[in-house]
């Protein structure tokens, strides 16, 4: 699996193709196959071409602005560009321009990105399927009668289409890495902290972070390294993270000698076939030579719940200031201020997004806030504890990403605890802060693509973006390119 | 658990209306909701609350330093503009005379 | 049955720092509306609250103030609630870790009220309501607010204006608000129930948010007393609730029915970090306090020997207080400057606001240099005076004004003999003072000093005529 970004970018600079003609070639791309994939909530087609221009002018300067420049991509719809209507795909949102461009937009446009639309997304990044979306659902690009996953279902489906060279997501509770396994691409949740939220949208504070979602291991690493670093316009971004490149590193990264985690209690109930992919990788590190060790996570049947409380509690505060008084969407129709609030947010959110509010709400009253959401916050630090214990015997821990492959279309809303469950391998990173990334390992028998993952310890992004990119030059992944979008 | 009246409360609080007749269903689902966030009874919280991820000394705290605000038409363009430089709202129920 | 009332106060101090607790929008009170903001401050989508070190170091200086511990380990908190003035539909505020606690003031009398707590927190916005409609501003969402919270210690109305003065006197001193009521930067809710007079136990309380004026304070304290006192003899029960008081009727209305009970669902703000005070800071802070108002009044009586009054007065304004003691320091007696101070120049200022300024077309060098003449006996105090009024009109030193002759001291000699002349044209006077009105004597001073155009020491001559009187 080569790199696209090196490959277009070397085109770019070698005077193959300008930036602009690629573009181009994406926006048609995109027209063609939005029909089936609808992985874009809005396609900002001037921009695009104007950025690309602009891209094209600094290459002709001599100006090298990045291994991103000229390069088109999608951003997920919860993610800040000034004056470019941003709205989570929530109909509370409609109409919203912001008046700032937010961190990741800001580097990325400067390194002379080319932003060719707002990648679809479940509304307000809650859901695992990204039909929740007020434009309607992203379909798998494998198959249109599945889901392509979510909440960052756009993303990953807009990359795995080939219409976006990558895209840039958010993850909370496996919103980048569960669509990327759905869709058989690749993406990257970085340790907590280390791209800066200002400008995301949020939904969990304490959860929510940034990532890139490409095709390839090292495009991933690519992404990351542009995006990532310290910020001071968000105390939580880190100040003393490795500042080194990854994506250089990843060739010389060896297997040999590392120690991986397996989680046996993972595989007890697991679907076979998944069971059958992970465990094909597992095989691949024992053979170049890692050391597989058995890891324990025995809070694992609380980390859904744990999630769930943590996250639906953040989020009721956090869309608290959805009223219709500042922006977006208000209700026409209304007798009084109170009215008018209760009325817009109503008829603003979604079902999914008012219950997960609710629970929130919930969570943190007076009589349960104890036993769920102080105890939700002590079971977090004994479910960090326990990942220390875990990183003391090994680099990394491999693991499903998903209980499953694709819902079917319509599947989540009738099975909602159960599609909570489905994310069950993720959320413990997030609960954690630390790095996770989900690749490509093999197929189902519905050809729909199944992924791996693989967490490490805070801040080792390099260590288990070198293992997955090992992993994926083995060629085992069982999954190649679709043949639609732009294809090079 | 939970009853019709604590989805109305919570309601309330949140500013969410709910309609009578999808009282029943909300509270059904907000039930097995609930249901589901309370399998962390049976875990054992001993232990120290999460603390949140960073810790910073006083010292390393922004200074007191006055940076140019936004031209309130940028602060007002979400609502074309504003009515005199203000954001208008309508009355509340319960303020004015 | 008598009773008591049982009064805590919460007071809400805006912090004079430059900028925002939260963004570096400015702290500048007026202006067009929504001219001091930025996406953070309006809780546009997306943005992150990054704190203001000064807004801490006020806190903390407050704290210090009021004999507080200061934590040395913080935090914040969200608490939750919807209204159109509060941007992210929550205020940012401190919970269950507040940067101070357990500090008290000490009211004239002795008794000490106690400071539960003082946490930071942000103010919102401003709604404005005209012709029907409600308008909101968020110039000052987003400026520092300190809360200051007593335990129900007070149990007077004088009790009640003692300390908000005096809290109002040290927050200004330190410099960290300007505690301006009619402003807002200053404000208040008050907390009272009543108790038979000997009972420990508490009654339930009303609240009355957002008072802004001192004698409001007053009367809403006045008319909440009797009204609680009323139901409870007619055999009803207060009902613990919030009420709002009516300026122009000077009574409390409930507010039952408006504002329902609010559950606020305080959580550790995710976007903010942990802070932590170290030792050294807090001893920097301290070292920098200037001299608490408490302090100052001990060093004027004791060591100045200065009246508790006349010291109380200028202790009362900041400015006027570092005018006296520069004064004092270009070695102006601290009794005349008191007295020059508070007789003859305070008079000139009419309204508070002036006096705060004490603006004085002379500096406190000018007015030194004219009180030394008088400490050493050189100009007498209707020279003094009449000098000053001068000065004051022109900002001219002293110099400017004073004549050789105004200077001249009066020959013993020729007191002496205006003495013996004095007591020859008022035989009676002399003749009723040594039939016992002392009195009389006067007219007979008012001779001598007439003569010498008050020039003359008053108390030596009134000596000297004793002398020659009696013999």
């Amino acid at each position: 699996m080569a790199s696209r970004i090196k490959t277009i970018g070397g085109m770019l600079r070698r005077g193959e193709i300008t930036s602009l003609e690629l573009t181009k070639k994406y926006l048609e791309a995109i027209k063609a196959v939005e029909p089936s994939v609808h992985a874009y909530a809005k396609v900002t087609e001037d921009m695009a071409l104007n950025l690309a221009m602009e891209a094209d002018e600094a290459f002709k300067r001599g100006d090298d602005l990045g291994p991103l420049a000229g390069i088109p991509m999608s951003l997920k719809d919860n993610m800040t560009v000034k004056d470019v209507e941003t709205t989570c795909c929530s109909k509370i949102l409609s109409g919203y321009r912001p008046t700032y461009n937010s961190f990741v937009w800001e580097k990325l446009s400067k390194g002379g990105a080319v932003l060719l639309g707002k990648a679809n997304m479940d509304d307000f990044a809650m859901g695992s399927t990204c039909e929740t979306s007020c434009y309607g659902p992203t379909y798998n690009p494998y198959n249109k009668n599945y889901v392509s996953g979510g909440s960052s279902g756009g993303s990953a489906a807009s990359v795995a289409s080939n219409t976006a060279v990558y895209s840039i997501g958010s993850d909370t509770g496996g919103s980048i890495r569960q669509p990327a396994a759905f869709c058989g691409v690749v993406g990257l949740k970085p340790t907590y902290g280390a791209v800066s939220r200002y400008g995301l949208l949020a939904y969990a504070s304490g959860l929510d972070q940034i990532g890139p979602i490409a095709s390839s291991v090292e495009d991933a690493a690519i992404v990351f390294d542009a995006i990532k670093g310290h910020d001071e316009k968000d105390h939580t971004s880190a100040k003393n993270a490795p500042a080194e490149p990854i994506a250089s590193s990843l060739a010389a990264a060896s297997v040999k000698g590392k120690r991986i985690g397996i989680v046996k209690s993972f595989y007890e109930d697991l679907n076979a076939e998944i069971k059958e992919a992970v465990f094909k990788a597992v095989k691949f590190y024992e053979s170049e030579g890692a050391e597989i060790v058995e890891v324990d996570m025995p809070l694992i049947k609380y980390v859904v719940p744990v999630y769930y409380i943590l996250a639906c509690a953040e989020a009721s505060s956090n869309l608290g200031r959805y009223d219709g008084i500042r922006l977006g969407y208000r209700a026409s129709r209304y007798t009084d201020i109170d009215d008018m609030i209760v009325t817009t947010r109503s008829e603003g959110f979604g079902k999914e997004v008012q219950k997960r509010i609710l629970l929130g709400t919930y969570v943190l009253s007076s009589g349960y806030f104890d036993a769920y959401y102080k105890k939700a916050q002590i079971l977090r630090n004994r479910i960090i504890a326990s990942f220390g214990e875990i990183f003391a015997k090994c680099d990394a821990i491999i693991s499903p990403v998903a209980t499953r492959t694709a819902f079917p279309l319509d599947y989540a809303s009738d099975n909602p605890i159960e599609t909570y469950l489905a994310d069950i391998f993720t959320v413990p990173a997030n609960i954690a802060g630390l790095p996770a990334v989900s690749l490509p390992c093999g197929k189902d028998s519905k050809g729909l693509p199944i992924g791996m993952q693989l967490i490490g310890n805070k801040f080792e992004e390099g260590k288990i973006l070198g293992l997955a990119h090992s992993f994926e030059q083995s060629g085992l992944s069982g999954v190649t390119p679709l043949e639609m979008g732009v294809r090079l | 658990m939970i009853t019709k009246q604590e989805v109305l409360w919570l309601a309330k609080l949140a500013k969410l209306k709910v309609e009578d007749k999808d009282l029943e269903s909300l509270t059904k689902d907000m039930a097995e909701i609930v249901d589901f966030a309370a399998k962390i009874n049976s875990a054992i919280a001993e232990g120290e609350v999460y603390k949140g991820g960073t810790t910073v000394r006083m010292e390393e705290l922004r200074d007191d330093v006055v940076k140019e605000c936004f031209p309130q038409e940028v602060i007002l363009q979400n609502v074309g503009g504003g009515d005199k430089g203000f954001f208008p709202v309508k009355r509340r129920k319960a303020d004015g005379k | 049955m008598k009773y008591e009332m049982v009064v805590g106060l919460e007071t809400h101090v805006e912090l004079s720092t430059k900028s925002k607790i939260f963004c570096s929008c400015p702290t500048d009170f007026g202006g067009e509306p929504n001219t001091h903001c930025c996406p953070v401050c309006t809780g546009e989508p997306g943005t992150l609250p990054i704190l203001n070190k000064k807004v801490l170091e006020y806190a903390i200086k407050a704290g210090l103030a009021t004999n507080c511990e200061i934590s040395r380990s913080t935090h914040m908190d969200r608490k939750n609630y919807v209204y159109p003035d509060l941007p992210k539909a929550y205020q940012i505020s401190q919970f269950d870790e507040p940067i101070c606690k357990e500090g008290y003031i000490e009211l004239d009398s002795g008794r000490r009220i106690g400071i539960l707590r003082i946490h930071m927190e942000e103010d919102a916005g401003k709604l404005v309501h005209e012709g029907g409609y409600t308008y909101v501003d968020y110039n000052r969402g987003g400026v520092p607010l300190i809360e200051i919270v007593t335990k129900p210690d007070i149990r007077s109305i004088d009790e009640a204006r003692e300390y908000l003065e005096k809290l109002q006197l040290i927050l200004r001193h330190i410099g960290v608000s300007d505690c301006k009521m009619q402003e807002g930067s200053m404000r208040c809710d008050v907390n009272i129930s009543i108790r038979p007079v000997g009972q420990t136990t508490f009654g339930t309380r009303c609240e009355i948010k957002n008072m802004n004026s001192l004698s409001f304070i007053e009367k809403a304290l006045a008319y909440e007393f009797a009204r609680q006192v009323d139901l409870v003899e007619s055999g009803q029960a207060v009902e613990q609730e919030t009420r709002r008081f009516d300026e122009v009727s000077g009574t409390t209305e409930s507010m039952r029915g408006k504002e329902d009970a609010q559950d606020y669902r305080y959580f550790r703000d995710p976007d903010l970090p942990q802070i932590e005070v170290s030792e050294e800071i807090i001893e920097r802070i301290k070292a920098g306090l200037p001299e608490l108002p408490r302090q100052k009044q001990a060093r004027y009586t004791t060591e100045l020997g200065l009246p508790a009054t006349e010291s109380a007065l200028i202790i009362k304004y900041k400015n006027i207080a570092d005018y006296f003691e520069k004064a004092v320091a270009a070695g102006a007696s601290p009794k005349n400057a008191c007295n020059l101070i508070v007789t003859h120049i305070f008079r000139n200022f009419a309204t508070e606001e002036e006096k705060e300024k004490f603006a004085l077309p002379i500096t406190p060098e000018m007015l030194a240099e004219l009180i030394k003449l008088l400490d050493g006996g050189k100009i007498t105090a209707n020279i003094a005076r009449d000098t000053l009024t001068k000065m004051l009109a022109s900002g001219k030193p002293c110099t400017d004004f004073l004549t050789a002759s105004d200077l001249a001291s009066v020959d013993p000699a020729e007191v002496d003999r205006l003495c013996k002349e004095a007591i020859a044209a008022n035989q009676k006077a002399v003749a009723d003072f040594l039939a016992g009105k002392e009195i009389a004597l006067k007219a007979v001073l008012g001779y001598v000093m007439k003569a010498t155009r008050g020039k003359a020491n008053a108390a030596e001559v009134e000596a000297k005529l004793i002398s020659l009187i009696k013999g």
